[in-house]
């Protein structure tokens, strides 16, 4: 499983290089391919995630190993869907690495096979876990979708133009989207706290930077939907709230111990 | 006064005071909170005197944080109380769709195409003097002030779940009663641990009897699944080993339980009898499908001959015409909260609206397309969705 893991890195890796290829040399025919090679890398982690699951009798979501692999497979998937449903390539190139970068962190963890403990025994397990690896999917995506909109205005694209419009536009829906998940990652691992450990909310590290990056994007928001503001600012703030989001999945869990220790 | 409630209300107001309590969360979360001072002393000594005196070492139950909390709750009231206000507008929303200007200008060919596109898009139909104005999504106007409401409530309520509950931790072994300072009475039947798997399970079985009566019944208390009865939630909290044995002396028909928490003798006639050394849990091979156990072992004293033993829990042994009984050492320490019992289910109702309420801001925005002879223009709140929806009907 550990080599068919590396396969699905080294492949999500060879995509990215094509993709880069692609865009530096101006190739559509390569950045086509790189898709494609993406698409395929996409189908065998998914062929190797369920087959973990199926080896561990359980959702793979329970360790940083995992959690890392869903998280990638979740930006994959969202990239999948936006370019084949909005017939857009515009984020490849920034988005193909951030998967890329994921399973490298992911293939430094380990690939555990311990049973779950006992407080992950849950109904919940799977709704609170599933809604954090969509909610930060969308948040990378936003981010990726904020640089491309800097990029481009770095070339001179006038913020008024469509294609500029929809890229703002998609920006904001994908953060809306993932903030609706991080709020039902809230309040479900609210409700399944209460269970496992008497309060709904205890102050730990994962539920107070899971509450920062809350407090972060309902800035966004506000200052989108009831400021009125858009384009490069708030592009801008999609890619620099990106980091709090990666705090949030990876450095609390690495650098300050809680109850959300769990591997 | 009036300059002043608007500040109070401002989204700007609301903004600054969620990065304060950000910035509050981010110390909160690096520093370890509510150890002892000694501990702040030991471990960050250049620190200690900042840390003492700002109150960090316990930030979420600091009074500034308390007061950031509370300008938060009012921020929400006045700003929900403002959004009722606007959305007693309902029936004008339509309305003044009529008055639209920035129109974009179409041909007869077009506007039919934009008719049948917009009756694609599932918008209602609401006609005036030449003008037909195209609508969806009323009901998302409610959006905004539902989810200021619920995060609102979610803040009392869930103060009032943080705070009110009075907890304590009860420890009772196996086939013994507690009873608490209310009246209430469990009752212990079984606590067994499930050690077959790498990660250790633990059941409790107890029955409850409340002040007034009531009784639950044998329930199953395990961790994510405690019990809820009455005012009362019990979790299995954690455990603990004290060994016990009950000692029968058949001759006097008399017997007694005596907890073995040191080494200890336990002898009638000071030379037959069995000594208390400790518990012991074995330690199987690992891949060996075996389950450790928890075994008491002991010195037998049997007329002169002195020999090392392991009992298991419920085993026995007779010396000296004495029975000892080893009971199972194992006890549940169990975490009772007594909560008013509608506190909970409110606060999932209103987690259940608060995620709705999110919804409908962000997908439902409502929206009024204004179309007549000449074009259509397009109005709303967040018009931005149909904007772009409609992107292809708009000349460049």
């Amino acid at each position: 499983m550990r080599i068919f893991f590396f396969v699905v890195v080294g492949l999500y890796t060879l995509a990215m290089v094509l993709q880069f290829a692609g865009a530096a040399f101006k190739k559509q025919p390569l950045a086509k391919s790189a898709f494609w090679l993406f698409v395929l890398a996409f189908a065998a982690q998914t062929v190797f995630t369920v087959l973990w699951g199926v080896r561990l009798s359980r959702l793979p979501l329970s360790n940083q190993f995992e959690f890392s692999n869903a998280f990638a497979w979740g930006v994959a998937l969202f990239l999948i869907v936006l370019s084949l449903r909005l017939k857009i390539d515009w984020l490849n190139t920034v988005v193909m690495p951030m998967v890329a970068l994921l399973l490298m962190y992911a293939a430094l963890q380990r690939m555990s096979t311990d049973e779950l403990s006992d407080p992950l025994r849950s109904v919940w397990f799977g709704i609170h876990i599933g809604s954090a690896v969509f909610s930060y999917a969308a948040f990378a995506v936003a981010g990726g979708a904020g640089l491309r909109y800097v990029i481009q205005t770095g070339r001179g694209a006038d913020e008024q133009e469509a294609a500029m419009m929809r890229l703002d536009f998609l920006g904001y829906r994908l953060i809306a989207f993932g903030f609706l998940l991080l709020t039902v990652v809230i309040l479900t691992g609210a409700i399944w706290a209460e269970d496992a450990w008497g309060a709904f909310w205890a102050w730990d590290p994962k539920e107070v930077w899971a509450l920062i990056t809350w407090i972060i994007y309902a800035v966004y928001l506000h200052r989108r939907l009831r400021g009125g503001k858009t384009g490069l600012k708030m592009a801008w703030f999609a890619i620099v709230a990106v980091p709090v989001v990666l705090f949030t999945f990876a450095g609390v869990n690495t650098l300050i111990p809680g109850l959300h220790s769990y591997g | 006064m009036k300059k002043f409630f608007s500040f109070l209300r401002s989204m700007r107001f609301g903004i600054v005071l969620l990065l304060l309590i950000a910035a509050a969360s981010v110390v909160g979360s690096i520093l370890p909170q509510g150890r002892p001072m000694s501990w702040y002393s030991e471990n960050y000594p250049s620190l200690y005197a900042l840390i003492l005196n700002t109150g960090v070492y316990d930030i979420y139950n600091g009074w500034a944080f308390q007061l950031l909390i509370g300008l938060l709750c009012l921020n929400l009231t006045l700003c929900s109380l403002l959004r009722i206000r606007t959305l007693s507008g309902g029936k004008d929303f339509v309305a003044r769709a009529v008055d639209l200007r920035d129109e974009t200008e179409l041909n007869e060919e077009e506007l039919s195409r934009l008719r049948e596109h917009l009756s694609f898009l599932r918008c209602r139909k609401t006609e005036f003097d030449g003008v037909t104005v195209y609508h969806k999504n009323g009901f998302g106007r409610w959006g905004s002030f539902l989810t200021h409401l619920s995060l609102l409530l979610i803040v009392l309520v869930g103060a009032a779940s943080l705070y009110l509950p009075k907890e304590e931790n009860v420890a009772c072994l196996q086939g013994e009663t507690v009873q608490l300072d209310d009246g209430t009475v469990i009752a212990v039947d079984s606590f067994t641990m499930d050690m077959s798997s790498a990660h250790k399970d633990y059941t409790s079985v107890v029955r409850v009897t409340l002040p007034d009566g009531r009784e639950s019944g044998s329930r199953e208390i395990k961790v994510n699944h405690p019990l809820s009865f009455g005012n009362l939630k019990i979790y299995q909290w954690q455990w603990g080993a004290e060994g016990s044995v009950v000692v029968t002396n058949p001759e006097k028909q008399s017997s007694g339980v005596y907890y073995l928490t040191d080494r200890c003798k336990l002898t009638a006639d000071g030379v037959s009898g069995i000594e208390y050394l400790s518990l012991q849990e074995t330690e199987p091979e690992p891949d060996s499908g075996e389950s450790p156990f928890i075994y008491y072992l002991v010195y037998v004293y049997d007329n002169g001959v002195v020999s090392q033993r392991g009992f298991l829990p419920g085993e026995r042994v007779t010396v000296g015409g004495i029975e000892y009984l080893f009971r199972p050492p194992l006890y549940p320490v169990l975490r009772v909260k007594t909560l008013p019992a509608f506190i909970n289910p409110l606060l999932i109702a209103i987690f259940a609206l608060l995620t709705a309420a999110l919804t409908v801001t962000f997908f439902f925005q409502p929206v009024v397309v204004k179309v007549d002879g000449k074009g259509f223009a397009v109005g709303g709140p967040k018009p931005e969705a149909m904007r772009i929806a409609l992107q292809s009907f708009r000349k460049e």
